[in-house]
């Protein structure tokens, strides 16, 4: 029996709240611990709630603070999963979202079935991306007028070793299965994600994934292959 | 013979009336030239007000109209797009049978197929995220949400310049209206748009390669061409329109000072 994932919802769009509350209470994979409707009190509300496995953050792109909320929890709660939701998607913001510390980026009219998954993926891994938005999201990290791809230019060599458990990681892993698959511990795993981390200054698995497409150390189609081999 | 009747004082008298009067009429002349002058300038000064004036109301129309359609846009996207997706959510919540499960996914579809149109049609009224994406990659989205019905191709300047909101706003419009025009009427399946940054200043060319249009004709004064027209002087910007039967439609924009 899995554990069951913790949810916080904050949306100040209350009928939109309230159904997703209900679709969570539905299912026993999830427990909505809290849900508000005011963004600008978040932090104080983790500190008092204590944090959920996964936050659910409605993203209003179009006001300057939109994604700037990611940043700040960001550096409160650095392990904190943030899934932005929101009206407003397209697989080109994704880069953006995601440099902002979101850990995935969800479309508000995707299906609960989509939702609940990408939810799971971010539990699990510390991510979640669509196979189908990773080619979009290659060919606009790849386009050389996209002001959004030198943030994750700079590339650092990572060694051999790292740069297995990088390809991995962008395929959804979690560390038991890489350590399974690598035969090294699960503590090792996590050794070489956080240096990872640390040497191509991301700040998150989502990060990561993102970073790796920018600079072309995974292979797309072997990515697509493999998600659609584990659904 | 009196003494003023002696020819040295008399010709000492008319000079000295003589030097008066010259120097009165010379002082009349400057008095005019002056008065003309400082006319000329109010003049110029007032011309240069109403234009100054009149480039304000321009741009004041601009803004207030982008207040509004963002205001619209939002509205639609946020409100009536998201309580579809509520709606979604709640029929995903009614515990149903096979017979029911075929007749709420067929209900499903159509909610979608309302999420799609109520988004496509608040993005057409106001393109998302051009700020937070700049204006290439928004008019990449837009050639996107276009594909199908016409081919964008979609040059950038290297690097594209940081023009602000204001005139990318503008020049995504004028795109907008020029995709809309060949769309239209000029029977072209290709859209050009090529950015440039030359020693003038910021050039923007968007061409078509469609049937043209007689610039002398009745076409040539339509609403679309002078929106575009109007939305370039808003920006400060010069700008030529060139259209031929037969051989197209081009838009040269440039921006000086940016």
């Amino acid at each position: 029996m899995k554990k069951i994932i913790k949810l916080g919802i904050v949306d100040d769009d209350l009928l939109f709240t309230e159904a997703l509350a209900s679709l969570f209470d539905q299912d026993e994979r999830f427990e909505v611990v809290f849900r508000s409707a005011a963004p600008a009190s978040l932090k104080e509300l983790l500190l008092e709630k204590g944090k959920p496995d996964v936050l659910l953050l409605d993203l209003k792109l179009g006001e300057i603070s939109g994604l700037d909320v990611g940043n700040l929890l960001h550096e409160s709660f650095p392990e904190l999963r943030i899934v932005a939701l929101s009206s407003y998607y397209k697989p080109v913001y994704l880069a953006a979202v995601i440099r902002h510390g979101f850990s995935a980026f969800v479309s508000k009219h995707s299906s609960s079935d989509e939702l609940f998954s990408a939810i799971e993926k971010v539990h699990e891994t510390g991510s979640y991306i669509r196979p189908e938005d990773l080619l979009k999201l290659q060919e606009f990290l790849m386009d050389p007028a996209s002001d959004t791809r030198a943030d994750f230019e700079t590339r650092t060599p990572l060694s051999e070793r790292e740069n297995e458990v990088l390809s991995l990681v962008c395929k959804q892993y979690t560390n038991a299965e890489i350590a399974e698959k690598l035969f090294l511990s699960q503590r090792t795993v996590e050794g070489h994600r956080n240096r990872i981390i640390e040497k191509t200054g991301v700040r998150n698995t989502a990060g990561l994934v993102i970073w790796a497409i920018a600079n072309k150390l995974i292979d797309l189609s072997e990515i697509e292959l493999q998600n659609n081999l584990k659904s | 013979m009196e003494k003023w009747q002696d020819p040295g004082t008399l010709a000492l008298w008319l000079l000295i009336v003589l030097v008066f009067i010259f120097i009165l009429v010379l002082y009349i002349i400057r008095l005019v030239r002056s008065t003309f002058k400082r006319i000329i300038r109010t003049k110029q000064e007032e011309a240069r007000l109403r234009e100054e004036h009149q480039q304000e109301l321009l741009v004041t129309s601009h803004k207030v109209e982008e207040r509004e359609k963002k205001r619209i846009a939002a509205e639609l996207h946020d409100h009536f797009g998201v309580n579809l997706s509520t709606l979604k959510l709640w029929i995903g919540r009614i515990p149903k049978n096979e017979e029911q499960r075929a007749v709420l996914e067929k209900v499903n579809s159509l909610i979608d197929q309302n999420i799609e149109s109520v988004r496509d049609l608040s993005h057409q009224i106001y393109p998302p995220l051009l700020r937070e994406l700049g204006l290439y990659t928004a008019l990449k989205e837009l050639a996107n949400d276009l594909a199908g019905k016409i081919d964008i191709l979609i040059i950038p300047a290297r690097p594209m310049p940081q023009t602000g909101d204001w005139i990318d706003l503008q020049l995504f419009r004028i795109c907008q209206e020029f995709i809309q025009n060949s769309l239209k009427y000029s029977q072209s399946d290709q859209v050009e748009i090529r950015f440039r940054n030359s020693e003038t200043g910021f050039v923007m060319y968007i061409r078509d390669f469609g049937v043209g249009f007689d610039q002398h004709g009745e076409k040539a004064g339509g609403l679309g061409l002078k929106n575009m027209k109007s939305r370039g002087q808003a920006i400060g910007a010069r700008m030529k329109m060139r259209s031929r039967i037969g051989y197209g439609t081009s838009y040269l924009l440039i921006k000086e000072r940016l």
